[in-house]
Order: structure tokens, then sequence, then C-alpha cells
């Protein structure tokens, strides 16, 4: 996977900056201080959530618009098995996926029979139907409050206790793994497929691939990342509510995945850092942080519609413009 | 029970016609542009603050308020479409959708931050004075809307009939390209269609503000709704809008009565995606619709 992201990074220096970057991430939390650990870990739960929202919406095109719903199914699932059923997170933890993935698989069902940004409307319209069984469901979901004290991963006594270094190298590992496979998956003929019904749908079908049957597979994919981190976040923050889960939270996880380019999985991970924390950052008054929030996706989209991928293209453009002048400055010197 | 169930139809009629206020403008705007408009809920509850803002500084009466409410939302929408929409033709759907969203977003913490939060609510004179309608009472208000939008859909079903300005646009609305190479100027169309859209859901929030409380965020729950009308109706006809947008004002005022409104949206969304699963094409819907293709 080293090499694969190397190469990504750039040619020759590639490794090196690889190593530098796995270095970087590796040091963090030795030295700096708890609060931008703590932000680690939720800009790192919502890298794995960016990795699930890139399978189905950047490889196979559908435009799945409610994630934070699917998310939800996760995170409570993972709160209901904890708390009220004392089942341990390690095996909540799967409970959780599997559940997510089946729910995305449901949607998915509905959503592949409309045509095109339908969809949006589709899956939009699933989350918030989904806020409001959380909100009103109190004899389950425990209404506005939600549930609190969902259980932290057990320990190994003597050896590991969860604190917030051990939770940071948890997910930040779980990146490297997961991600070095969503890249390397890009390239297997099941990647090749999803990406063959994303950019033309009919010639795919008549290639002879079940596009509805894939899609279905990639609702379910994503849905699995989304209840995997969605049983992280929940069992991180201690306590699940219906805040967490509302539309909005969807249209940033689609910005996270905009931002980042959706053909990438480095891209990916980049956009959900800078826009998990670029909230806690404008923290100035509550409603006008999101003030600024909608507006910053709105000039992003106006003057960066290719995402992070598209900033760096330009300054590699502006680079070699740069140096080309360089080199041609003392022949129109001496001239 | 009579009276029960007539005060619900006129409940649901109410509703009803609001959506299909919201969505007609939504299917207008949808139709010359081909991208989804997230941000007419927005317009919508601007709309219906704009009937508070000059009721509250200047003491406007109601009804001089309403033409206020519309010009106004006209004029945030071609805002909207200027500022978004336009710099975007050619993007992506995807960065559209999101720059709609953020739109969406802008605009619904910035009417937070202007008033206070929290529902409010303004007074019409309409609203007290009450009617007598065989089996129940009700007041004007409700009246009013019901007969402004019915009047409404059929000058919009005229516009698009036997006006130029309606030619045109539904020239537009089959094949953007063709329309343009034709003459007709595309451009200054999309405009007028954002600011008749848009004063569509403005008079929609106006109308609605003195018989329910509104706050900044109700525009998210009505643009949904307003989506799925326009695809139950069968995307291009008004009046299976109007239909579909009735019949989703019923669903609502009777899933209250017979179940409990905390499920409210969650009936109405269930029993119309089930709909739409059965007739992708919407329940009036041609493959080939008066507005164009869906």
């Amino acid at each position: 996977m080293g090499g694969a992201l190397a190469r990504r990074l750039g040619g020759r220096g590639g490794l090196a900056a690889f190593a530098a970057l796995a270095l970087l991430v590796a040091l963090l939390p030795q030295v700096t201080d708890l609060y931008l650990t703590h932000l680690m870990v939720i800009a790192g739960i919502y890298v794995l959530l960016v990795f699930g929202l890139q399978v189905v919406l950047g490889m196979a095109g559908e435009f799945m618009v409610g994630y934070a719903a699917v998310m939800s199914v996760g995170a409570y699932a993972c709160a209901l098995l904890t708390v009220r059923a004392h089942v341990a997170f390690w095996a909540a933890l799967p409970v959780a996926t599997v559940a997510a993935a089946l729910v995305s698989a449901g949607v998915g069902m509905v959503a592949i029979r409309f045509v095109g940004h339908f969809v949006a409307i589709i899956t939009f319209a699933f989350n918030f139907i989904a806020y409001e069984v959380l909100i009103h469901w109190d004899s389950l979901t425990g209404g506005w409050p939600g549930i609190a004290g969902v259980a932290p991963p057990e320990g190994i006594p003597g050896l590991l206790v969860w604190d917030k270094p051990t939770w940071y190298y948890l997910v930040w590992a779980l990146i490297f793994v997961l991600g070095g496979l969503l890249h390397r998956f890009r390239r297997t003929p099941w990647g090749l497929t999803l990406l063959a019904i994303r950019d033309d749908a009919l010639a795919a079908e008549a290639s002879g691939i079940a596009t509805r049957r894939t899609k279905v597979l990639a609702y379910a994919a994503s849905g699995a990342f989304a209840g995997f981190g969605g049983a992280l976040y929940a069992s991180y923050l201690s306590v699940v509510d219906p805040s967490q889960f509302s539309a909005v939270v969807s249209v940033n996880i689609l910005a996270m995945l905009l931002l980042g380019g959706k053909d990438s999985v480095l891209g990916a991970a980049l956009g959900a850092v800078l826009l998990s924390v670029l909230p806690d950052e404008l923290r100035v008054i509550e409603n006008v942080r999101w003030i600024a929030y909608g507006l910053i996706l709105v000039l992003m989209m106006l003057v960066l519609p290719g995402g992070l991928a598209q900033l760096a293209a330009r300054l590699g453009q502006a680079r070699r413009f740069a140096l080309r002048r360089l080199h041609r400055a003392p022949l129109e010197g001496a001239a | 029970v009579i009276s029960n169930f007539a005060a619900q139809l006129i409940n649901g009629l109410t509703a009803g016609s609001i959506y299909g206020l919201v969505a007609l403008g939504l299917a207008l705007i949808y139709g010359v542009l081909r991208k989804l408009h997230f941000a007419h809920g927005e317009v919508y509850m601007i709309g219906a603050y704009a009937v508070i803002a000059p009721a509250l500084l200047f003491r406007l009466p109601y009804p001089l308020a309403i033409p206020v409410a519309v010009f106004g939302c006209a004029a945030v929408g071609v805002l909207i479409e200027r500022l978004v929409f336009r710099p975007l033709l050619h993007a992506p759907e995807l960065n559209t959708l999101v720059a709609a969203l953020g739109t969406s977003v802008f605009l619904q913490y910035l009417v937070a931050v202007i008033f206070q939060p929290g529902p409010r609510n303004v007074a019409s004179p309409f609203t007290d004075r009450l009617i007598s309608l065989g089996f129940v009472t009700t007041s004007w208000q409700k009246v009013l809307i019901v007969a402004t939008v019915a009047l409404l859909a059929y000058a919009t079903h005229l516009l698009l009939k036997r006006t130029r300005f309606g030619k045109a646009i539904r020239a537009i609305t089959q094949d953007r390209q063709a329309a343009q190479s034709l003459g007709i100027d595309v451009q200054r169309l999309v405009i007028l269609t954002f600011a008749l859209g848009s004063g569509m859901a403005g008079l929609g929030g106006a109308l609605i503000g003195p018989i329910s409380y509104v706050d900044p965020f109700v525009g998210s729950g009505i643009i949904l709704k307003a989506f799925i009308v326009v695809l139950l109706g069968g995307y291009g006809s008004i009046w299976g809008t109007m239909l579909a947008a009735l019949l989703v004002g019923m669903l609502e005022a009777f899933s209250i009565t017979f179940l409990s409104i905390s499920f409210q949206d969650l009936v109405t969304f269930s029993v119309i995606i089930g709909l739409l699963l059965l007739r992708p094409s919407g329940l009036f819907g041609r493959s080939e619709g008066e507005l164009g293709r869906a």
C-alpha cells in the first residue's frame, strides 16, 4: 500500500513523503495537546465515513445524500447493545456494521429505481425520516437526549487503557489499513465494475454487468463503513443523540468527499480532516458559524469544483511555469 | 365525526395548496435549469419572515406585506440564480447539489441570527374571521389560501399554454440547446422563471405565516415534500402536480387524526415512496410530459 500511496504522492520523492506522513501521524499525539488529539480522533472517524461514501458515490456514482442516517443505524445499534443489553463493545461493533449495511442496502433497493439526481431526493428523504424516528420513537432511541453511557472498547488489564491517544492510534491505524484496501479495490474487477456503471450505466448493462445488483452491493458496502464509523463515534463520545445525525451532517460528509476529490483515497482523507476541524474552528457564536459554513461550501464549489486534487494540479502547473521562467531568465538576460 | 372529518379535509386542502404552490415554482425552475434547487424551501421560509418583519418594523398591515414578500422572494431567487446556479451551470451535478445545500444552510442560519430563534406567528385580519361551510366553521385565511392557489395554478396553466413567454419556457424545458439556437434568450428566461417560481414560494410562505408557526428551518421539510410532489405528480404536468400536492396534504391531515403527530412525515413519505415504486413516472405522468421529459 505504501508504494501505491507513494505513487499518488508523486514519483521519486513519494516514498520519502509517505514515510514522513506516516511519521507525522504517528508522532502527533506525542507533540500536541489532548484537545488536538481529540479533534483528530473525530476527524479520523469522519475519514472512515468518507471512505464509505467514496464507494457508493465516488465510485458507483449514486447520489447518496442521506449518509448520516446510515451512520446513525450503526451508532444507535452500538449504543442499544452496550447500554441496554450489556453486550461488549467488540461484539457490538460487527453487529452495528452489519445492521447499517443491511439498512443501506434497503435504501439502495428503493433508490436505484429512480434516475440520476432524483436519487438525491429519495436518500435525503430517508435522512429526514430517520431523524424523525430517532426523535419520536423515544422508548427505543431515548428521544432528544438520546442514549448516554455507550461502552468504551474493552482494553487489556494492565496493558492497555482506552484514553484519547489509544483511540487516536486505533482510528488512524484503521485509516491506513482500510484506505490502502480501498485504494487497491479501485483496481480490482469489482472496483472497475463500479466505475463502469458510474461512467455509463447503459454501456455497463450492455456489457453484461448486473448494474442494479452491483449498485445495491455498493450501497451495502458503504453502509458497512458508515455503521463501523458510527459505532466507533458512539463509543468514543459515549453518547448518541439525534442532532449528531441531522441532514446537515450528511451535507458535511458529502462536502468532505468533494473537497478531497471523489477519485482519490488520500484526498478523501484530507478533505475529511479539513472539514471536520473547520466547523470547530469557526466556533464564534453557534449560529454564525453555520452561516460561515454554508458560505464556505458555496465558495468551495465555485472556486475549487475539483477539490484539493484540482488545487494540487494548479499548483503543479504554476510550479512548472515558474521553473520554465527561471530557466529562461538568464538567456533573456544575455540577449 | 363528520365535522371533524370536514375540518381535516379543509386542513389537508390548505396544506396541499401550499405544497402545490411551492412545488409548481420548483418544477418550473427544474424545467429550465435541470438542477435540483434545494434552497427553494428557504425562499418559502423567507416569504413567511418577509411578512413578519415589515409587520414588526413598520406596522405594515398584512395585505400590504404580501406583495413585499412576493417581490422580495423573487429578488432572492434571482440572486441565488446569479450567484450560485449560473456560475455552476456546467459544473458536475454533485457540485451544484452541494452548493445548493450550502446556500440552504446559509439562509437558514442567517434568518436564525437576524430573528431570534424560535417559532414566530403573524396576525392576519383573515385568521380570526370565521366562515361557516355546512358542517364546519373555518377561517377566511384558509379559504383565501385555497382560492388564491387555485387561481394561480390556472393562471400558470394559461401562461404556459397561451403566451409566447410560456411557449419559450416549454421550449427550453424540452431542449435547451435547440431553444437557444432558435434565438430564444435562454439566460433572460431562466432569470424570469427564477423570479416567478421564487415569487410563488414566497407567496406560499406569506400565506401560511398567519395560520402556522414558522421557524428558520421549515424550509428543509417543505422542499422535500415539494420535490416528492413533483415526482408523484408526474413531472411536467401542472394539474398532476396540484393533485399530488393535495394528496400529500390530505395524507398528512388524516395521519394526524388517525395516528399520531409524531410520525406524520414518516407516514407521508413512506406512502408516497411506496406509490412511486409502483408508478415510477408518477401518478399522472406520461413518458413525455407537457413540460418535458423527466
